[in-house]
Order: structure tokens, then sequence, then C-alpha cells
């Protein structure tokens, strides 16, 4: 479903990606672990096209994404890139949600302007995915009068509303206070049981071991090591892997 | 108020008025389009654009006047081109009065634009080109709505900066009553042939219409 080959990323002078490479299965869920800046969000911003990188390819359920070497990309990378998008949803640490539409506007806006869904029936999916999420009594409140947890499920909610063939989370707990992260996974946890192709970006280690088909542990735009999620836990083989987990359990 | 005075009045005013409105649509248009290529797009000498379009806020509106001449004079770069073309020269005339506004009041458009779509969170649109969307519906349906507060600003500056608008209006249009004298120029004429009564009465009505746009915003940018 996806698969990143070869990879090459500079940021300036700095050298990211040397190289990586990664297949996801349709329906697998991978969890990518590691210190910040190990390049795990760099990884996911560049499936979906919000970064170019500079060498491999990424191909993402037979769209190929091409490296750009040019300042700005073609019209035709640009059209893969659109591609890809309505493919791959995508969801934030920072959530993200447009703060001058409701709820329900948010998540409504894209299926109805880019996918062509009517507005009734874009309305009615809305409110059967707030059902789920247990906000459909949130429809029309203001991102700025939920909490951190709700904002986020609203977020995920959105991206579900596309309708995409897989699923990109960057830490989407990290910014949310203890007592919401485990509503937020809670979603989650019930997306991939239903089977959505899922790479998730997090420091939640108890998630990773529940969820993950399989954890790729990052380390300074290296992915040192990949396994199921027992393995990794259990008897993690490189030493920078342990001495990551050593420190994040401790 | 004698008819007379009404009338006198009333000239200056509606040209001011006129010249301003367009300047400003024109205004709040491009300068919209240009805050926003500032903030968000790297191009080719995009500093010395940005300080060029500057370079009005700085010189002698009297230098900024001379350009014009230079360019939309009957003899100059573009005014000759127009004048052969079509039989029209745009100096000494109306159009030109707004011209002169357009050219002064622009870069704070453009500044200000620029601020405000700075001031909004270049991850929502991300998100928003994520959920497909293209760039140029996400500039309408995400970048501009949340910067409306400072296009608002910066389009009340413009026409409050029209409004006052007298050294380059006064080059390139000149002080033809009833034709190019807006109420700057007409208050200026007042005060040099001794008539302060109508002076006054230009000042007050300026003040007021000013005083007025710049409340109405501040009331309208609270409301929300």
């Amino acid at each position: 479903m996806i698969k990143v080959r070869n990879l090459h990323k500079y940021y300036g002078d700095h050298h990211l990606f040397k190289g990586i490479s990664l297949d996801v299965k349709k329906g697998e869920v991978v969890v990518l672990i590691g210190p910040s800046g190990s390049g795990k969000s760099s990884l996911l911003r560049c499936i979906n096209g919000l970064e170019t990188f500079q060498g491999g390819e990424i191909e993402v359920d037979g769209i190929a994404l091409h490296s750009i070497s040019r300042p700005k990309p073609s019209s035709s990378d640009m059209e893969a890139i659109r591609q890809v998008r309505l493919k791959v949803g995508m969801v934030f640490q920072q959530f993200n949600l447009f703060p001058h539409m409701t709820v329900i506007e948010n998540i409504i806006e894209a299926p109805v302007k880019v996918l062509g869904v009517s507005r009734d029936k874009a309305m009615e999916d809305a409110i059967s995915f707030l059902s789920r999420i247990n906000m459909a009594n949130k429809a029309d409140a203001h991102p700025e009068n939920l909490s951190g947890g709700q904002q986020q499920r609203v977020a995920i909610a959105r991206a579900l509303a596309m309708k995409p063939e897989a699923m990109l989370f960057d830490e989407p707990t990290a910014s949310l206070d203890p007592e919401m992260v485990g509503e937020v996974l809670s979603v989650i946890k019930d997306m991939v049981n239903e089977g959505m192709t899922t790479i998730i970006s997090t420091h939640e280690m108890g998630f990773a071991r529940e969820a993950a088909d399989r954890v790729v542990v990052f380390a300074d735009g290296d992915i040192i090591e990949t396994s199921a999620p027992e393995d990794i836990f259990t008897s993690p083989k490189n030493d920078r892997t342990k001495s990551f987990l050593s420190r994040i359990l401790r | 108020m004698t008819t007379t005075i009404l009338e006198t009045v009333w000239q200056p005013l509606r040209l001011s008025i006129q010249v301003s409105l367009i300047s400003t649509i024109l205004v709040a248009l491009t300068g919209t389009v240009l805050g926003y290529m500032l903030s968000r797009k790297d191009f080719f000498a995009k500093d010395v654009i940005d300080a060029i379009i500057t370079l009005p806020m700085v010189l002698p509106p009297t230098v900024t006047g001379y350009y014009l001449i230079l360019i939309l004079g009957r003899h100059g770069l573009l005014g000759k081109i127009i004048y052969n073309w079509t039989g029209w020269a745009v100096a000494f005339t109306w159009q030109a009065a707004a011209v002169a506004s357009f050219v002064v009041s622009f870069p704070l458009m453009a500044k200000t634009a620029r601020a405000a779509v700075d001031s909004v969170n270049s991850e929502l649109e991300k998100a928003s080109l994520l959920l497909g969307k293209g760039e140029i519906e996400t500039v309408l349906k995400v970048t501009l709505p949340l910067a409306w507060r400072g296009l608002l600003a910066g389009i009340v500056l413009s026409f409050a900066r029209g409004i006052g608008e007298f050294g380059a209006t006064l080059m390139l249009a000149g002080n033809i009553p009833g034709k190019t004298a807006t109420m700057p120029i007409a208050i200026y004429s007042a005060t040099q042939s001794g008539e302060y009564s109508l002076a006054n009465y230009l000042v007050i009505i300026l003040t007021i219409l000013s005083l007025s746009v710049i409340y109405a915003t501040i009331r309208l940018s609270k409301r929300d």
C-alpha cells in the first residue's frame, strides 16, 4: 500500500534520510518510535507531499512521488501529490481544525468541495462520525470551545470523512493533557480494528505495544530496527533501541 | 449654510469619495494578492519588489507625483502610449487623482495584508491542502477568512490615506475645481484665497468622515 524506497532527504546541508526504505501492507498498523528529531514526522510529511525529498521514491497505492531537485514541484508532481492526498488522511499533533468553522463545517467542507458529495449526505455522514466518537452534541460548536482531546477526535473524524485508504498520525497525543490521551487513542484503536492501513508516530509505548502490527525504530534519520511489538519491547536487538526504550519506559 | 457653499463643499466631497472608493477597491484586491505572495511565496527579486512598493511611504508625495508625471503625463512613458492609442490624456483628470491615491495607499495595504497573512498559522493551510483542496480554494476558504481583521484594517487605512492624499494628486491631477480638486486640495485652495469659512466646513466634514470610517471599523472588528 505504501512503499518508501531508498529515501534521501536534506534540510539545507543536513542529510537527514540517507536511503531509508519501508513497506506498509494494506491493513497494516505501523508505529514509528524514536527520539524527537529522529525523522518520524519528516517521513510522514514526505509520504503526503508536505515535504519534498531529494532521492528515492515513495509509492502510495500505485501512485509514485518522485524526488524533486528543482525548487518548485512540476505540475505532474503536484497532480501526483494531490492524488496521494486523496488516498491518505493525516492527523497532526496540533489538531489544526479551522477555527472559523464549526465542528460540522470542519468535517463536511472537504467532502462537499473536493469529493463532490451533496451537502445533505456529507452532513448525514458527519453526524454518524460524530456519534461514533460521542461528539454529536458538539456539531455546532467552534474548536475554541472544545478540549484538546475533543479537538483531536474531530480532526480524526474530519480526515476519515474523506474516506482515505490509509491514515497517518503525527504524534496525535503529544499536545494533550494526560487524562485526554486515552479518549483519542481509543478512537484510533477503533479505526485500526476496522482494518485501516495506518502509520502512527508516537511516544505512547503502551499503545504501540497493543495496537501495532509492526514497530519501526528511528534514530538520527535512520531506521535502526523494525520488528513485531513484542520483540521490540521484550528483546530489542539494537543498543540504541535499548537505550531509547530504557529512557522512555523509566 | 448657503446653497453656494453647499455646492462648493459637495463637489470636492463627492470627488474625494469617488476617487478614494475606486482606489481602495483596486488597492484591496491587488494589495491582498501581493501581501499573500510576499508572505507565502519565494520568487525572483522579492526583496527588490518589496522595497519598490514601500518607496511611496517614505518619499515626499511630490516626488511620487513627479514620478507619476514621468510615467503617466501626456509625454510620459505610459501616458504617451495611452494618448496615442486613445486620444485621452490621463493627467489632470479625476482618474489621475485615483491613480495617485492608489500609488500612495498601495504600500499600506500590501504591508498590512502581508502581516495579516503572516499571522495565519500556515499549518492550517497545509491541513486544507491535505484534505485535497487546491491552493486558491485554501486561500479563499482558510487564509483570507482568518486574516480578515488585518485585511479590513489595511482597507480602512488605505481609504483614509486616499481621502487625505494631497501632494501626488496635486502634481498629477492638478487643482481643477469640480474635476480634480479633492477635499485636501480644496482646503488648501480655500485657505490660500482666505475663504476660511469654506475651509472650516471642509475640514470638519473631512474629519467626521475619516473618524466615522475608523470608528465603524473598530466596532465591526470587535463584533466577531
